[in-house]
């Protein structure tokens, strides 16, 4: 992996984490440098700094994904408005950080980025002991088959690819049931709380809020 | 304090000047209406008295005039005709004629009056002959003979250089005159002007000379018209004092803040460069660890709290649709809480709902959307920070008249009414000390205070306190009538 980072206290300490890690990273303090060394170099993932000296983060970002790659990035700044959070996802970003961070976010959302990626190659989703094959559409926990329904399965799925996302009950409803079977929001309750159930001591959280709808997160950290 | 910024205002019309010019012109005016009637003054009062030596010597050429037979005779009294010559430039012409325009006796082929009637009153009008303005008068006499009688007429014409000398002579006295009361009166104007104005370059002279620490009121004993405007002088520089003062508070409690924080940390990672038990070592770096998670919390409060104050400044606003502003605010704020057992829960007025909505404005505001969002963070974090684990946070959305109120009801502790106040101040936490930053209140203020909203803080009925922020809604006016 490669960090981006000019200042040399936070670089080194970020770099001592990753190795204790028995990870490779590399280092560079200078978006001109880290340009270069993107276009002939592949990473695994990058970590970028937006205030560089030479050209900045987002043009660093916005070059890497003019080039057509798609090594998952994620951003550390010092900047705190929510703007950032914007241009920096849209720019092309997988995820963003603010400065001071916390290590083992840090380490945890990387580790994200990177599974990300390699369950995308294999089609398999892995967090802790929770494991989900989107070919065969199987959920895993412990090791043990999980027997999940059809709808079960498309709810499950539709919270995987939208973690850290409010869905509303009426988008559950509109997306797991056809247009005939006329959606009932009592039965969209029945099946997230039987989804919940058979969840039980995986690391997949699902939060209901009265009002708003549900947000599903991993239990990563 | 930055350098005051010197701006190139448009070019400013100086009030004495533009007093001085208002007069001048008012002067100019009246001048000018003065020798309009001088001039005419004049014109008559010169054809007065040359008409009267003209008539005269009409009369006596008239009076010289009789009848011979049927044969009308003159004899031409010379010295009549030299009274004329006192204007010694001028030419005098004469045609003595009859009512059939027969000339009896003529020095020149003059031009008899037109439409004339013979009567025994003089006639004047002026013409030009042999190429000069000419002052002509005509009067007749009967002459009543034994077998008829017959009018005769004299037509005398005096060219004009003697009556415009005298005329202009008249009319530059009256002018002369005239000018000098205009030039007087001008004068006098401008030492009022300028008796007027002392007050005012009394204050410029004060405020250009002053330090810019010296926040005394300005002292001049002002005329009653310039006493409202030194007041409110007087008033801007409490103003600014008070604001100047409040600042070097902030700083140095920003300051005093920080560097306790920072000497805190220091002492425990001090203490445990210094501590040989491991044990003991853990226990020094896990409270060295917490102290640094404080200090940065502090920071970023501090640094939102500015990002607050400045953006209010700025006056950064565009029209926002509140629910979409707080949907946003909640899935970023619950998204880090899905592990808790914190329960939240969110209702808004059927009334403004936009999918369901009968009014897709109704939750409109105009603000600063970033400003908005910490001060919604910051309410539900206090909530969450204050609270039990398995606190109960209820977020509502509800009209009332022109106004849309966000509330947040938490089940922690509450603050007691008497302390209210006191929580909105900044640094002031109900936490122990080394825990709270005493921001989070004073932000949700700050952001009220800019949005022209009101914080107001309550006994929420979950047993902790309900904080509610009531914006304006843009669309409100409207409703109301409604």
């Amino acid at each position: 992996m490669l960090l981006v980072e000019d200042n040399q206290a936070l670089a080194e300490t970020v770099i001592e984490r990753f190795k204790k890690e028995g990870h490779v990273i590399d280092h560079e303090s200078d978006g001109d440098e880290a340009n270069d060394l993107l276009r002939h170099k592949h990473f695994d993932l990058i970590l970028l700094d937006i205030n560089l000296p030479g050209k900045n983060g987002f043009e660093v970002l916005r070059s890497l994904r003019a080039r057509k790659l798609d090594t998952p990035v994620l951003v550390l700044s010092a900047r705190s408005e929510i703007d950032d959070r914007v241009v920096g996802l849209d720019a092309g970003a997988d995820d963003y950080l603010t400065k001071p961070f916390d290590f083992r976010e840090l380490i945890a959302r990387c580790r994200v980025l990177a599974r990300r990626k390699s369950g995308h190659a294999r089609n398999l989703y892995e967090v802790g002991n929770f494991s989900f094959d989107w070919g065969a559409k199987q959920a895993n926990v412990n090791g043990m088959d999980i027997q999940l329904r059809n709808k079960e399965v498309q709810l499950l799925e539709m919270f995987l690819t939208n973690l850290g996302r409010v869905l509303t009950k009426e988008e559950i409803a509109d997306k797991i049931y056809s247009f005939e079977e006329a959606p009932s929001l009592n039965a969209v309750e029945q099946i997230i709380a039987r989804l919940r159930r058979k969840m039980d001591g995986s690391p997949f959280l699902l939060k209901t809020v009265r009002g708003l709808g549900y947000i599903a997160q991993m239990d990563d950290v | 304090m930055s350098p005051p910024h010197i701006q190139k205002s448009p070019p400013q019309k100086s009030m004495r000047q533009r007093l001085l010019l208002g007069m001048a012109a008012g002067f100019l005016l009246i001048l000018a209406l003065l020798s309009i009637g001088f001039w005419s003054y004049a014109q008559q009062a010169a054809n007065a008295s040359y008409d009267r030596l003209l008539r005269g010597a009409a009369l006596s050429i008239l009076e010289r005039i009789y009848l011979s037979g049927d044969n009308v005779r003159v004899d031409i009294p010379y010295s009549s005709l030299e009274t004329l010559g006192l204007a010694k430039d001028d030419r005098i012409f004469y045609r003595i004629f009859t009512q059939d325009n027969v000339t009896i006796t003529a020095s020149h082929a003059l031009v008899p009056a037109i439409n004339y009637q013979p009567k025994e009153t003089p006639v004047y009008w002026e013409d030009w002959f042999s190429g000069e303005p000419v002052r002509f008068m005509q009067q007749a006499r009967l002459l009543t003979g034994n077998r008829k009688s017959v009018w005769v007429i004299v037509q005398l014409g005096q060219t004009r250089i003697a009556r415009n000398d005298m005329m202009q002579d008249f009319f530059w006295r009256g002018f002369i005159v005239a000018l000098f009361i205009t030039c007087v009166g001008l004068f006098f104007v401008w030492i009022g002007i300028n008796r007027a104005l002392h007050p005012l370059i009394d204050i410029e002279r004060d405020l250009r000379k002053r330090d810019i620490s010296d926040f005394t009121p300005l002292k001049a004993t002002p005329p009653r018209e310039v006493a409202s405007l030194i007041s409110s002088i007087n008033g801007f520089i409490f103003r600014l004092k008070n604001n100047l003062d409040n600042s070097q508070i902030f700083i140095a409690d920003v300051t005093h803040q920080i560097r306790t924080a920072l000497s805190a940390l220091q002492g425990q990672l001090e203490l445990a460069g210094e501590e040989l038990d491991p044990q003991n070592l853990q226990d020094r770096l896990e409270r060295a660890k917490k102290q640094s998670k404080h200090t940065i919390h502090l920071t970023n409060q501090l640094l939102s709290h500015a990002m607050v104050i400045h953006r209010a400044d700025h006056q950064v606003v565009s029209d926002l649709h509140l629910i979409s502003v707080l949907k946003g605010s909640l899935e970023h704020i619950i998204r880090d809480q899905v592990k808790s057992d914190i329960e939240f829960s969110l209702s808004i007025d059927p009334k403004l709902e936009r999918d369901k909505g009968v009014d897709h404005e109704a939750d409109l505001i105009t603000g600063d959307e970033i400003s908005i969002r910490e001060a919604i963070r910051n309410i539900i974090d206090n909530a969450i920070k204050h609270g039990p684990k398995d606190n109960q946070i209820d977020i509502s959305l509800f009209t009332s008249n022109d106004q849309i109120v966000l509330k947040v009801d938490d089940a922690g502790p509450g603050i007691p009414c008497a302390k209210r106040d006191k929580a909105i101040e900044r640094f002031y936490t109900t936490m122990p000390e080394g825990e709270g930053t005493g921001l989070g209140l004073s932000i949700v203020h700050q952001v009220a205070l800019s949005h022209t909203a009101k914080l107001s803080l309550s006994s929420s009925p979950n047993g902790g306190l309900g904080v509610s922020l009531s914006f304006t809604r843009k669309s409100g006016e409207q409703d109301a009538e409604n």
